[in-house]
């Protein structure tokens, strides 16, 4: 048996070897970059455009102290190898070849000794798939029937190179010899066999040969091959760029030979091949791979890959993955459709499918570059050819060549393509916020991934786990699983099954294209609910609620105060513990003292910030589904308003639904909007009954929609009730009415556009004697009016916690300005504590402000009419005194907690 | 016929489906010819449901060895529950109007639950979608690891296509589908149900249905009009902690 050594002539055979021969080689120059023999392959033709991006290796790579450097490691291993024994005892020897060469070539002089010394037994026996012949035995293969069929009998000859350079047959019978053959009877001198051997080069580099070898091809085919010497410039670049960048021993020039699958080394170093390569390697997935934590250029990378990295396996690329490329190429079969097959039928024999099938000593990523795209194997499971030219009509029309080319060659850097259903390049943007790499799928591998971050909707990379993520990331192993489990309707008897249907109904393949896949839970639309859910439902304190308590936030606001009011009445009529108050819109919950302690709390919307809307739906439907409730109150959650809008008339089979509603919005165009307008129809049928807080809303309804006298008492007036009965302020304003000197008037509220702040200082710019002291903040900041632009004599005094904290005995009385209301609890708490009141008399104001309570003002945007009611209240105090006394008295009997607990109690029946 | 093995009862539900109840019909003669021809009884029987007279046409005229069922439910749940009374067969195969088995689903279905006790259902290893639609369902077995009982709050694993023991349906009958109320989804709720009640269901390896995607389809329209699945202990959030326990 011939081991590793025997490619290299026993020294003491070498000074009298006829391989010693003088004849120098002829030179092949250059033409490993040439393209006067390239076989065209139109699919990598077509993604040639950018020749320039070669260069940069080149210019990395130029140093001649390197050169020296690498030099001397080199010769340092060179002397180790050639100190190495040789077993003369084996049957396989050398002069034994020399003579089945002679008895079956007829040679006899040193081309003999050259094909003798030069047969890579192991590579021939891979690449080949010779296992069953003894190894002794493959030598002699070779000659019988291996060169027969142009095997090629080591990595330094390339038959498809050397036939494209041999001169053309000059004899009938020349034209049916082998490749070899002929190359080897009348070319040995003249011709180099493969395309990444320059003699020209590899003599002048090793200055130690110059002399001693007259045929450099020879002397590398036979021993500088396995010497490591480096046979042409290219490979120098990159060899010397690997060596002074990651001080890594020098590459293994044999196997980066033997890496390239046999018949492609022309086709490796051209130029548009190195420039493909280039646009696909992703040197940030690269150098993940390496342990090197040092600044690396990609151009060294890219080196490190092409002259090792492609053989240890290394991941040159997010669009090949190396474990589903060898599934691929291993399960391949011409009608195959997992293999993403070109919709143009290519023919290739079925000899021809074999040998391209086999990897031999290849690496897999130039194996699938240079044969699997002649079976048209896509080599990543995270690209579906159908979806891919579904989804872009540009590619559908106008591609001719395979889709994937297109994805190679622009597809995967241009972020609107879809070329996955696996994998939506938006819809992973917006869940990990900020890219860290250029390319999404790049940035999940590296990034995403590992924050849990699903690229798709509805798939659950958790059951998808990733032995090794880098390598085969989760999402892969998703697509792998899925495409696997699909595999059954290309092949087998599911596949003969859809035949046989589709002979009884042809419309059963229809429509054509890509056909989507789900699974659930693993890849379905409803995972996502079921996922957001998982996480909502344990932090719920309970699985049953009687009454479930609907509103959009907790801030500073009437409709908060009057849910906190509702909840603490119904809390008094029923089990407290059996309550739950969701808040829905937003997290704040400023008012937790409006609320009884002993009922739940769930914020809501803190799960449902990021989720689109009609999910958001669907779980609060789940959510109110889930606790079964017997009671289910909106008050003011837009959300609720769109859950029972979708849902109402299923949700009103199983619970009652009560609505609250305060007061119509105006729109910018002065219309009518807001909750009344918006969600009383669609809802109402499907309401148990509807809270209003004031009459003339409740009116309004009714009469609008001309409501029979059933559907009238549906809705159910609930005056708030006042939150403080004993305060009363009559005494200390009393002082008032001798007040001889400053006037004031105090204001509250949201500096928002329904309040009309603008009447507020236009009043007070024409009352320039009179103080107005202004309480509040903007809330909805969609007011024109800037606070700055106050007149002199108004005071913005800030907010408060409470109304009897401010100096309300140095005032005269409150100003209210609203231009739409419902029943204002700022109005219920003033008018409560007897202080007169000048108000628009709008929505709701009116069941409190009345000409007998109060001065309402119609003209409720008219400066003049607020200013008149004001001179007409300061000029005569005790008569505004003894109003404000009417006016309290009325808002105790018509703002009543007994009157609301009943009214509550009769209409939910509690 | 091997009297020790279990009768078939398939099921073919029509209404207004004309011509493509003709197909479907088609189909379920191939599934029952192929179950025949391996020894398993069949009884076929057609279930023609508020008719079209497109409908009534195709099965005008078909021999002894189907029974023709009128009934005037306007409810494909109502319907099945009518075909099960009426059976005598030990397991029931439904295959509505408009879809297709694969040839061998009535045969490896069979085989597969006279291995399993009465409390085991069989659905398909695929569900092919097509005309409207162009897609695929994978079936998910309720013991494989991955399976979640949460899921069923939102979204169907199976179809009502399935092959169970008579005992089964005469147990968990098919809910009424009320879909102005806002109600549809009878299968999805059976299945709810069954799970619920320690039901099992299970995917027969390498067996496909087709499901025909039509746009006015029923399973479209409830989708369109957010119907509703009926209320079922499945949904409700106390009995969560059972299945919990279970698992």
């Amino acid at each position: 048996m011939i081991n590793s050594s025997d490619h290299t002539l026993p020294d003491s055979e070498q000074d009298e070897n006829p391989l010693a021969i003088n004849d120098v080689a002829e030179s092949v120059g250059d033409t490993y970059l040439s393209e006067q023999h390239a076989e065209p392959v139109s699919e990598i033709d077509s993604l040639v455009s950018e020749y320039d991006e070669v260069t940069a290796i080149e210019d990395d790579c130029s140093s001649s102290e390197n050169d020296t450097k690498l030099a001397n490691v080199i010769d340092s291993q060179v002397s180790e190898y050639d100190e190495e024994p040789v077993d003369e005892n084996v049957i396989d020897s050398i002069e034994h070849r020399v003579k089945l060469v002679a008895d079956t070539m007829f040679i006899f002089d040193e081309r003999a000794w050259f094909l003798a010394a030069m047969f890579n037994s192991d590579f021939y026996r891979i690449n080949y798939n010779l296992n069953e012949v003894p190894v002794e035995a493959l030598f002699e293969h070779f000659l019988t029937e291996g060169m027969t069929k142009n095997y090629s009998p080591s990595p330094a000859f390339d038959p498809v190179y050397t036939a494209s350079i041999l001169p053309a047959p000059e004899t009938d019978d020349e034209v049916d010899k082998p490749v070899f053959y002929r190359w080897l009877k009348g070319h040995f001198k003249s011709i180099t066999p493969h395309a990444m051997f320059d003699a020209d080069f590899y003599l002048d580099r090793y200055s130690d040969l110059a002399e001693s070898v007259s045929n450099p091809y020879a002397h590398f085919a036979t021993t500088g091959l396995y010497e490591d010497r480096i046979p042409c410039k290219f490979l120098q670049l990159h060899v010397n760029s690997v060596f002074t960048t990651f001080e890594e021993t020098p590459s293994n020039i044999e196997a980066i030979f033997s890496s390239i699958p046999i018949g492609c080394s022309e086709r490796f170093c051209r130029q548009e091949t190195q420039v493909i390569f280039k646009k696909i390697f992703m040197h940030e997935l690269y150098k993940q791979q390496l342990d090197a934590d040092i600044e690396v250029s990609p151009a060294s990378l890219y080196s490190h890959f092409l002259t090792q990295g492609s053989l240890n396996r290394h991941r040159p690329t997010m669009l090949f993955n190396d474990a589903w490329y060898r599934d691929q190429l291993s399960n391949y079969t011409s009608n195959d459709k997992d293999t993403d097959t070109l919709r143009e039928f290519k023919s290739l024999s079925a000899d021809r499918i074999r040998e391209l099938q086999v990897m031999g000593t290849s690496s897999s990523f130039l194996h699938w570059f240079f044969n699997g795209i002649q079976l048209d194997i896509v080599p990543t499971p995270l690209f579906d050819t159908d979806y891919y030219t579904k989804s872009h009509p540009d590619i559908r029309n106008n591609w001719k060549a395979h889709p994937f080319m297109h994805f190679i060659e622009t597809g995967h850097k241009e972020p609107f393509r879809r070329y996955s259903e696996l994998f939506d390049n938006n819809f992973y943007k917006r869940n990990i916020g900020k890219l860290h790499f250029n390319s999404a799928l790049l940035d999940f591998t590296l990034h995403g991934q590992f924050e849990g971050v699903s690229p798709a909707a509805g798939l659950q990379l958790e059951h998808f786990p990733a032995k090794d993520p880098i390598n085969c990331s989760s999402v892969e192993e998703a697509a792998i699983y899925f495409k696997r489990r699909t595999r059954k309707l290309s092949s087998g008897p599911v596949a003969n099954m859809i035949k046989k249907a589709t002979a009884l109904e042809p419309q059963l393949v229809r429509p054509y294209g890509m056909r989507a896949v789900r699974m659930a839970p693993l890849f379905h639309p409803e995972t996502e609910l079921m996922h957001d859910m998982s996480e909502i439902v344990p932090k719920l304190n309970k699985t049953q609620y009687d009454t479930i308590i609907l509103m959009p936030h907790c801030r500073l606001a009437g409709s908060a105060n009057v849910a906190g009011q509702f909840t603490k009445t119904v809390a008094q009529l029923s089990d407290s513990e059996n309550i739950l108050v969701i808040t829905t819109d937003l997290s704040a919950f400023e008012r937790p003292d409006w609320f009884p302690e002993s009922i739940d709390v769930f914020d809501l919307s803190e799960h449902t910030a990021e989720v689109p809307q009609e999910r958001k739906v669907r779980i609060l439907l789940d959510v109110v589904r889930g606790l079964r409730p017997n009671n289910i109150v909106n008050i003011n959650s837009n959300l609720g308003w769109h859950l029972t809008n979708t849902f109402g008339k299923q949700l009103s089979a199983w619970m009652n639904i009560y609505f609250y509603l305060f007061c119509w919005d105006r729109d910018q165009k002065g219309n009518k909007g807001g909750y009344p307008i918006q969600w009383f129809l669609p809802s109402f049928d499907y309401a148990t009954a509807v809270f209003t807080d004031n009459t003339t809303l409740r009116t309004e309804l009714q009469n609008r929609y001309c409501l029979t006298d059933a559907m009238r008492k549906k809705i159910v007036t609930l005056h708030t009730p006042a939150a403080q009965t004993q305060l009363n302020y009559q005494n200390a304003l009393a002082e008032r009415s001798t007040n001889k000197g400053v006037r004031r008037i105090f204001w509250s509220g949201r500096f928002d556009r329904q309040k009309r702040v603008d009447v507020l200082f236009a009043v007070a710019k024409r009352l320039p004697d009179i103080e107005f002291w202004v309480w509040g903040k903007s809330v909805l900041y969609d007011s024109e009016i800037k606070m700055s632009s106050a007149p002199e004599n108004v005071r913005l005094m800030g907010t408060y916690l409470s109304l009897d904290d401010l100096p309300i005995a140095s005032c005269d009385c409150f100003l209210y300005t609203s231009g739409w209301d419902g029943l204002p609890i700022i109005l219920i708490d003033v008018a409560s504590r007897g202080i007169p009141i000048v108000a628009s008399s709008v929505g709701g104001v009116g069941d409190l402000v009345n000409d007998a309570t109060g001065w309402p003002v119609v003209e409720y945007a008219n400066p003049d009419a607020y200013c008149d009611a004001i001179d007409t209240l300061l000029a005569d105090y005790p008569e505004a005194l003894s109003k404000a006394q009417a006016g309290r008295e009325h808002t105790l009997a018509l703002c009543n907690e007994e009157l609301y607990e009943q009214t509550l109690k009769d209409t939910m029946q509690l | 016929m091997t009297t020790s093995k279990l009768s078939l009862g398939v099921v073919l539900t029509a209404h207004g489906e004309g011509a493509m109840a003709a197909v479907s019909y088609n189909s379920l003669l191939e599934a029952c010819q192929y179950a025949e021809e391996r020894d398993i009884e069949v009884k076929k029987m057609v279930v023609l449901d508020k008719p079209s007279a497109q409908t009534s046409v195709i099965f005008e005229g078909l021999g002894d060895d189907t029974t023709i069922l009128e009934t005037n439910f306007g409810d494909q749940g109502l319907v099945r529950n009518a075909a099960v009374e009426s059976s005598d067969c030990d397991l029931i195969a439904f295959l509505d109007g408009d879809d297709l088995w694969g040839e061998n689903w009535l045969y490896e279905a069979h085989t597969f639950l006279s291995k399993q006790d009465e409390k085991t259902i069989a659905h398909p290893e695929f569900n092919w979608f097509f005309q409207g639609v162009s897609s695929v369902l994978i079936g998910l077995d309720q013991d494989d690891p991955k399976f979640n009982t949460d899921f069923l709050r939102f979204g169907n694993y199976w179809d009502a296509m399935c092959m169970a023991y008579r005992s089964a349906h005469l147990a968990i009958p098919y809910c009424e589908r009320k879909i102005k109320e806002g109600f549809a989804f009878e299968d999805w709720h059976w299945n709810c149900e069954t799970v619920w009640k320690g039901f099992n269901h299970k995917i027969v390896n390498d067996t496909i249905h087709f499901k025909r995607r039509r746009q006015n389809s029923q399973t479209l329209e409830a989708s369109g009009t957010k119907s509703l699945m009926p209320a079922t202990e499945i949904t409700s959030f106390a009995n969560l902690e059972s299945f919990s326990t279970a698992a």
